[in-house]
């Protein structure tokens, strides 16, 4: 019975929120989340999931790990590991995430790759996709994801990022596809100590959404965070420690009709 | 800034006189000016003709020396002031010795300098060449052979073999092919001559020589022969040409700019008189002779043509003896796939005998008139419904006008005022001021009445043709301060009498505002909203007793753009568009997201875009500029679910060879077929790709 309730549950957010729901459309990492679930301007090591052009920006070594608790349901929930190694070419990143419970869930593992040309900062991303369904069997599949950072002036970059490019199927045995979208967003940063990000997302087949969010750094280890989404209606509020090696964020998230979402996020960074 | 863009060396190649001490040759970018002056993309216009005509103008630089106002304004570059000032400068200081002494003249700052610098030129460019004709055209560096093939690789139904219906009818399918062919071979000299032959098979039409159809292997043929300036002759045409005078309510070239985001100098047409025709558009144009002949103040020009048009032949039996043969549709479409389209190709010929007398006693003032008679083999006879009745019938007309442009301080006054055979009439007045230098302004008045019959007309109007309408547009751009801009239109219009679609008199409005910011030369971001209501038939109730009901269309289109050169190599553009529709209650909307990015490395080039579309119907569709091979235009609807993305490439294999390959593909995401009637594609997605050579004869 409790199988079914879960079941039927699944189904009905599948239609209302299924942008949320997979972890290709899923914005990984508390930062990302508390400010608004945004996807394009992270430019931190969570870039591998959501932004791989993003990774470029990065100089030291980095392994992080988050978790996300959605509408109190285990079954909802996402694990993510990711590492990123800067080299003399560019930034390679790896990474591996979790959704789902027993019946149903998905995982990735993949590898993204990202360089600056000038002020361009490009990079991609190839993942090997399963989803399970108990009962229903199993589904692989290759997906390629792209995206780019602009940096206009030291206050101003746009950005954009591109997920499920070659709009892979679920599996091999359906004509269902994974979403494919698009995220285009703009990053303000006045002073140091502000950064104002606003984006707009088109999965392609749910509506578009536009993300606002803001990032203030209260000490010099100590980040408050807070964001809004339009279609669902959300919003965000999240707390950032940052210390010399290790850094710890945590986001929460309120969906009117579903309910609050908790994410955490680890960060160590290796070498100087 | 050497780096020339390859789909405008071509202008650039037209620039070999231009002298040393000139500014380094600036590179010039055709989107840009396309997109500036393209009018709002709403309806199904004939953009592929507008593009040919602005690319002609283009590669005809302005000798700026010699330039009058008309022809200044005639590159919609410059704002009223500025030829004013500039104009002024010349009678003050002489004829310009260099390009860089345009920086002294006043209103023009480097942003206007750097756009109209590619389309100037110091020298007059007339025959100063001492060589003769013959040899100058077999040495001329602009020659080119031009091959292109398009194909969409899903099989449309009209390619599968037919079916018998339960009648026994066999249903119709294409004759030929699912390729698209097209062969252009072009000479030309700016102000000396122009040479073109194009040959065009559109997809399933057959590669077949036959005289009956006329069809000698290409579907279509078109070729031209202009000779500029001998003596007085300031044109001979022979050929496929195009013409264009006064506001063209009588003479149009192809030429339908109006409303779009450069809202105040569009609004007014100049006369560019004798044009070669180059598309492969299959109507439109004249096939004969026209000629140009300039004395002093006078100029006086004639056209005489006698083409073959395709159209649908009805047989009308009054008597049981007599038959009489009447034209019931023109096909403008140019396709001749089936055997019922190919029925009505060059079923008629139009002989149209015309003039245009211009007399300009100084550089202010303009008068002309202009006179086309035109005769079809057989009355035309359209099927009478209430909103068509007012429309031409009948085996000929003929249409006159007289026109004015006058320049008093810095407004440009213009107005045509023509009547056709009918007694309909049509009156344009307007005019362009720069009221300061930070604000420019128009202002346009029309009055088409509903039995105005001008066939070659392409005038300032919101229905397709200039008839049964009146409109008042206000146009006004402000320039606040440095690197803002903003644009903006109001338009005002009735038709009072039924149209297509409005079985009722109806009024409607449109406007538009943009708001542009352009920090420096590689960076431009707008935002632009445009607003449109119109009125349409709702759709049959079913009641008996109602007759057909008219309500308001509301339409909303917006656009945020961003692009930026980052550096020589590197361009990326992105865009959001969407759209919202009000009719009758029932609210539909659309969006489009897309991103460009360009590359550039040695002698290739690499574009492409990646969309995603979503719109409720058809009527929220958006429109957006695509890039294609070169020379080759198109400004697609996206409608429905679903993602689209290109890429094109171009490499030059050799001084004398380029190569261009585009890969288009759509997957919609909502529909299991693609199009209808024969044109229908059985799955979601849609492969187009096109490949592209060409040849300079003498690189």
């Amino acid at each position: 019975m409790k199988h079914l309730i879960f079941l039927s549950f699944l189904l009905l957010i599948q239609t209302s929120v299924m942008a949320q729901i997979s972890p290709i459309t899923q914005v990984h990492g508390a930062r990302a989340q508390a400010m608004g679930n945004m996807r394009v301007h992270g430019k931190d090591a969570w870039s591998y999931f959501n932004n791989p052009g993003g990774l470029a920006y990065l100089e030291q070594a980095q392994i992080s790990t988050g978790f996300d608790h959605r509408y109190g349901l285990k079954e909802l929930s996402t694990l993510d590991l990711t590492g990123s190694f800067p080299t003399e070419h560019g930034v390679l990143a790896l990474g591996v995430s979790r959704f789902g419970g027993k019946l149903f869930n998905q995982q990735s593992l993949g590898i993204a790759f990202a360089n600056k040309l000038g002020i361009v900062a490009i990079g991609g991303k190839a993942e090997w996709f399963q989803t399970q369904m108990e009962g229903f069997g199993t589904g692989n599949n290759l997906i390629l994801s792209l995206g780019g950072i602009a940096e206009l002036s030291p206050e101003f970059s746009i950005g954009a990022s591109f997920f499920n490019l070659n709009r892979a199927k679920l599996s091999q045995a359906t004509e269902e596809r994974l979403p494919t979208g698009i995220s285009m967003g703009i990053n303000y940063q006045p002073v140091p100590q502000l950064q104002l990000q606003a984006e707009v997302e088109k999965d392609i087949e749910v509506k578009p959404v536009v993300k606002l969010g803001i990032e203030y750094v209260l000490r010099d280890w100590v980040l408050l965070r807070t964001g809004i989404n339009s279609n669902p209606s959300r919003m965000f509020f999240g707390l950032g420690i940052k210390l010399d090696q290790l850094s710890f964020d945590y986001a929460y998230g309120q969906n009117q009709p579903l309910g609050t979402t908790h994410h955490i996020s680890l960060g160590l960074k290796l070498g100087k | 800034m050497l780096r020339i863009a390859l789909v405008f060396w071509f202008i650039v190649l037209s620039l070999p006189w231009v002298l040393a001490q000139n500014p380094p040759r600036e590179e010039i970018d055709i989107e840009d000016f396309i997109e500036r002056l393209f009018p709002v993309q709403d309806d199904d216009l004939d953009f592929e003709s507008i593009y040919e005509v602005l690319f002609q103008l283009y590669q005809n630089p302005i000798a700026i020396n010699q330039a009058s106002a008309e022809v200044l304004a005639a590159s919609y570059l410059l704002a009223p002031d500025q030829i004013n000032n500039l104009i002024a400068y010349r009678e003050n200081n002489g004829p310009l010795i260099s390009l860089y002494e345009l920086q002294a003249v006043p209103g023009f700052d480097l942003n206007t300098i750097q756009r109209i610098l590619p389309f100037l030129s110091i020298s007059a460019g007339l025959n100063t060449q001492t060589q003769p004709l013959w040899k100058r055209i077999v040495t001329e560096d602009q020659a080119y052979l031009l091959f292109r093939h398009r194909r969409v690789w899903e099989k449309r139904r009209g390619f599968t073999p037919a079916d018998t219906s339960s009648t026994g009818k066999v249903s119709s399918r294409y004759l030929g092919d699912p390729n698209d062919l097209y062969l252009r071979f072009r000479i030309q000299h700016p102000r000396d001559f122009s040479i073109g032959i194009t040959l065009d098979k559109d997809p399933g039409e057959q590669f077949k020589w036959e005289t009956k159809s006329a069809r000698y292997g290409f579907n279509f043929l078109s070729f031209h022969l202009v000779k500029y300036y001998i003596g007085k002759w300031k044109t001979i045409a022979l050929g496929d040409f195009q013409a264009q005078f006064g506001q063209g309510l009588v003479f149009g070239a192809g030429y339908g700019l109006g409303k779009g985001a450069e809202t105040v100098p569009t609004v007014r047409k100049s006369s560019v008189g004798i044009l070669p025709y180059t598309a492969a558009l299959e109507f439109g144009f004249f096939r004969g002779t026209g000629i140009t002949y300039q004395s002093g103040k006078w100029q006086a020009s004639l056209i005489a043509s006698f083409a073959p048009r395709d159209g649908r032949i009805a047989a009308e039996r009054d008597t049981l003896e007599n038959e009489d043969l009447t034209i019931s549709s023109f096909n403008q479409s140019g396709l001749h796939r089936t055997e019922s389209e190919l029925s009505t190709k060059n079923q008629f010929r139009e002989f149209s005998l015309g003039g245009n007398v211009q007399f300009a006693p100084n550089s202010k003032l303009q008068v002309g008139t202009n006179y086309l008679f035109t005769r079809f083999d057989h009355p035309w006879v359209k099927t009478p419904t209430p909103y068509n009745q007012f429309d031409f019938a009948g085996k000929q007309n003929s249409v006159a006008s007289l026109y004015l442009n006058y320049n008093w301080k810095n407004f440009f006054f213009f107005g045509e005022s023509a009547q056709s055979a009918s007694g309909g009439t049509g009156t344009i007045l307007g005019l362009v001021s720069s009221l300061s230098r930070q604000i420019d302004f128009s202002l346009l008045w029309r009055k088409y009445s509903r039995d105005f019959h001008s066939f070659y007309a392409n005038a300032f109007a919101e229905a397709t043709r200039p008839a049964n309408e009146q409109g008042v547009y206000l146009g006004v751009e402000i320039k606040p301060i440095s690197k803002w801009k903003i644009n903006a239109y109001y338009d005002f219009f009735k038709f009072p009498w039924l149209r297509y679609r409005v079985y009722a008199p109806s009024v409607g409005y449109e406007w538009l505002g943009r708001i542009t910011f352009s920090p420096n030369r590689s960076l431009s971001a707008f935002f632009q909203i445009r607003e449109e209501q119109k009125d349409r038939n709702l759709a049959d109730s079913g009641e008996p007793a109602l007759t057909y009901q008219v309500k308001p269309v509301n339409k909303v289109n917006g656009t945020l753009s961003f692009q930026y050169q980052v550096n020589k190599a590197f361009f990326i553009r992105s865009r959001i568009l969407f759209s919202r529709i009000n009719f009758n209650e029932k609210k539909s909307t659309g969006f489009l997201m897309f991103q460009d990015a360009q590359y550039q490395f040695g002698k290739s080039r690499i574009t492409g875009r990646i969309a995603l579309f979503d719109t409720d119907d058809y009527d929220s569709r958006l429109y957006a500029y695509e890039n294609n091979v070169l020379w080759t235009f198109s400004i697609p609807p996206y409608f429905g679910q679903g993602m689209r993305y290109y890429v094109v490439a171009q490499h030059q294999l050799t001084p004398q060879l380029t190569a261009y390959f585009r890969f288009a593909k759509t997957n919609y995401t909502d529909r299991e077929s693609i199009s209808s009637g024969l044109q229908t594609i059985e799955g979601s997605a849609q492969t187009e790709t096109t490949f592209m050579l060409r040849y300079m004869l003498h690189p």
